[in-house]
């Protein structure tokens, strides 16, 4: 390639559309480069206490938590998806969606919810001791624990699993399903010989989003008493004062993620599962009768009860006791905060995805394959991990304002910016996933049709692409802003100080003891949480048509 | 006069397998030309590279006098003049026959817009179906309505992709006939796309051969 093709293509591609994807491609690498950068700071004298005394205990204890975590979420998830996508039994249309309403209960607030509830004055000893005289021994239900924590991990992110893997049984396994029957296998041997290994990249991707889930959370194990990486680095962090080492220890972490990344990747290598032929039929269900109708019922039933309905209820019969002390002037006035800002964030995210897809939609070369990966990069990293990357980011930024001007004060750190602007990096991904599926389904020919008939690029977006995509928008902001309102550990390091999310008051009250009063802020996050979940219900059901 | 002037085309990602290897060829003014060839000989990609939907790994286009693309040189598909047929006919399915047709006309007046889009209504003979949407029309309704919108900005030069692949066989033939005094009538130079030697027979003035 010679320097008058450089520069063609250079001019041809620069435009105002490529020039916003690149801006909002380094928001989100800065906060990432500046925790890597730290790896290479010498260390100080809490590290090596931190290595000697923590490390191999709390990455010891992370590793439990995924191992648990992921074991028990591919077995829920992938039994429930094969239970409803292979057999017919009374009320299946009603599990078949009730199954993903755990997604609208964040884990933080189902681990305060059962722990109290299993409590010595919680509902359940309670009723064992005043109706049955009978008193638990003390210790025999901790679910303040490394197996609480799983528990709760499981009941409430095995959807992740069940989704993935069912949309991709009811729409791909039909033919292969049906051979093994005819070939005269059990269903047993069908599910663990043929529907397993098929489904396999179907549920590593759903088990990879609820590991990633479980290592950044910081709700579940903090109350828990856990000692995971994340805790660990809130730890140095609040507790040793110690943000260096915090950082390090992020940089562990992710290059731990990365490299988890990469070791699937090369797994993965050149092997397919989809069939390559892309009509193909849905599976014939089989009708249960008699015992097995009933096991799958009562399975069913206990699933939704335990992972929606009893935290559920629970909440309202909490928010009943305290509502009227908790919503008070100032509850509003966050309530609105919160929606002010996760509003705010999301179009910002819905900005700077859209133009990038569309930039990558145009120019589809290895750059631009390249920027759009970088901007959904920020939803693999923790949110402690990345609020730490943010706010030594903006730290830095401050130390320079205040050696060109002198101010002397800290002009954006701790301030709303800066908590919209991790938003922003944790949540590209949300919102672009969405908008290029919209502007896959729609293909090309549109964009190029109208440049044929004059239409520059930004008057093809607004008069052609825009109308097409407006499902995809709408499904991307919803799905974007749940997530943000729901956020926990980003809000609970970066809100400037006396600003209070619905998250953080719950996260607050819950650990005041006040477990009663975080009912109603915690209500509030599943009502939000529901429309995401009927958004991504909506979805599904269309591409499954 | 040469109309279209291609030199040295080469197209490919692969340095070993090019998809268009220095394809030469001049087209002149009013003119129908067929470009035939196997599935997997670039084709469709040569149309993409003269509308500027591609850009090419080496070569010149000149289009009406004016270079579009060569080593330094990029038009962009909008400034090019050039007017294209999609074999899926793209039309926009949330606007009507009447808006499709007047997409390309923005330089105009509203008048002169609105009186334009009766004239190649008329030449490709759907006056009556303005206000209908794409998917409320049949398969050689739709072709026909892609035809008058790409028509209607008077291109220097008509590029259409394998038109007839959409179309069952009987329609086909009826509407092959059609084509060629369409386009006699709208006094149009075309590059025109197919696999099948009957489309060239019929419709074309001479034909391109890609290996």
């Amino acid at each position: 390639m010679n320097a008058s093709k450089v520069i063609r293509d250079v001019k041809k591609n620069a435009n105002g559309w490529f020039w916003i994807s690149l801006m909002g491609a380094a928001v989100i690498l800065l906060p990432i480069f500046s925790i890597l950068a730290s790896l290479f700071k010498p260390t100080n004298e809490n590290w090596a206490h931190i290595q000697e005394f923590l490390l191999k205990d709390y990455a010891l204890q992370t590793v439990w938590l995924l191992l648990g975590t992921g074991i028990a979420t591919l077995i829920v998830g992938t039994g429930l998806a094969w239970l409803v996508s292979a057999y017919d039994f009374i009320g299946k249309r009603f599990f078949r969606f009730a199954f993903i309403l755990p997604l609208a209960i964040p884990p933080y607030i189902a681990a305060y919810t059962y722990s109290t509830m299993f409590d010595y004055t919680g509902v359940v000893q309670k009723t064992l001791r005043d109706w049955f005289g009978y008193t638990l021994p003390p210790d025999l239900i901790d679910i303040r624990s490394l197996p609480g924590a799983i528990l709760i991990f499981t009941l409430f992110l095995f959807p992740y699993v069940y989704m993935i893997t069912r949309s991709f049984l009811e729409r791909q396994s039909g033919a292969y399903i049906e051979n093994a029957r005819l070939l005269g296998r059990s269903p047993a041997a069908i599910f663990f010989r043929v529907v397993l290994p098929m489904a396999r990249p179907a549920i590593i991707g759903g088990v990879s989003l609820v590991l990633f889930e479980a290592v950044s959370d910081y709700g579940v194990t903090s109350y828990f008493g856990v000692h995971t990486i994340t805790t660990a680095i809130f730890q140095t962090w609040f507790g040793l004062y110690d943000a260096d080492s915090a950082v390090r220890l992020a940089a562990f972490l992710m290059a731990g993620i990365v490299g988890a990344f990469l070791i699937e990747r090369l797994l993965r290598a050149r092997r397919r599962y989809s069939a390559s032929t892309s009509k193909s039929r849905p599976l014939v269900q089989k009708r249960l009768r008699g015992l097995g109708h009933a096991a799958a019922l009562l399975i069913c039933g206990l699933v939704v009860a335990v992972s929606f309905l009893i935290p559920v209820l629970q909440l309202i019969a909490w928010a009943w006791l305290t509502y009227q002390d908790v919503l008070t002037a100032q509850f509003i006035e966050l309530t609105f905060n919160t929606l002010r800002v996760a509003l705010l964030a999301t179009a910002i995210i819905l900005v700077i995805s859209t133009t990038a897809a569309n930039v990558n939609r145009v120019q589809r070369n290895r750059f631009t394959m390249i920027l759009t990966k970088l901007l959904t990069a920020g939803y693999s990293i923790p949110g402690a991990i990345l609020a730490i990357g943010v706010l030594t980011l903006f730290l830095w930024l401050d130390q320079q304002v205040i050696a060109q001007f002198g101010t002397g004060q800290l002009v954006l750190s701790m301030t709303l910016i800066m908590l919209i602007v991790a938003y922003v990096v944790r949540f590209m991904a949300t919102g672009f996933q969405a908008i290029e599926a919209g502007f896959e389904k729609i293909g090309h020919h549109y964009m190029e049709a109208s440049r044929m008939l004059g239409h520059g690029l930004t008057k093809t977006f607004f008069k052609v692409d825009l109308p097409l995509i407006k499902g995809a928008l709408l499904t991307g902001t919803v799905l974007t802003f749940v997530e943000i309102v729901k956020e926990l550990p980003l809000a609970l390091l970066l809100r400037p100080f006396n600003f209070e999310t619905l998250a953080t008051k719950t996260y607050q009250y819950a650990n005041d003891e006040m477990i009663q009063e975080a009912a109603v802020p915690a209500l509030f996050i599943i009502a939000v949480s529901l429309l995401a979940v009927a958004v991504i219900h909506r979805v599904g059901e269309r591409t499954e048509r | 006069m040469n109309l279209v002037q291609v030199a040295h085309l080469t197209f490919g990602y692969h340095r070993a397998r090019h998809t268009l290897d220095d394809v030469s060829f001049t087209v002149d003014q009013n003119e129908i030309v067929g470009i035939l060839g196997p599935s997997g000989s670039g084709k469709s990609t040569l149309l993409r590279l003269l509308a500027g939907l591609e850009t090419p790994t080496g070569g010149t286009i000149t289009i009406a006098g004016r270079t579009v693309v060569d080593d330094s040189t990029f038009i962009q598909p909008e400034h090019r003049g050039v007017g294209m047929v999609f074999q899926d006919y793209a039309l926009f399915p949330h606007l009507t026959v009447a808006q499709n047709v007047q997409f390309g006309l923005h330089a105009l007046s509203k008048p002169a817009r609105q009186a334009r889009m009766k004239e190649v209504l008329a030449l490709v003979h759907l006056e009556g179906f303005e206000s209908r949407y794409p998917h409320e029309l049949s398969g050689g309704q739709q072709q026909r309505v892609a035809l008058a919108r790409a028509l209607a900005p008077r291109p220097a030069i008509l590029l259409m992709d394998e038109p007839f692949s959409n179309l069952d066989a009987d329609l086909r033939a009826a509407i092959r006939s059609e084509l060629r005094d369409i386009l006699k009538a709208a006094d149009i130079t075309c590059l025109f796309v197919t696999h099948d030697q009957q489309d060239v027979d019929a419709i074309c003035d001479r034909s391109i051969t890609l290996k």
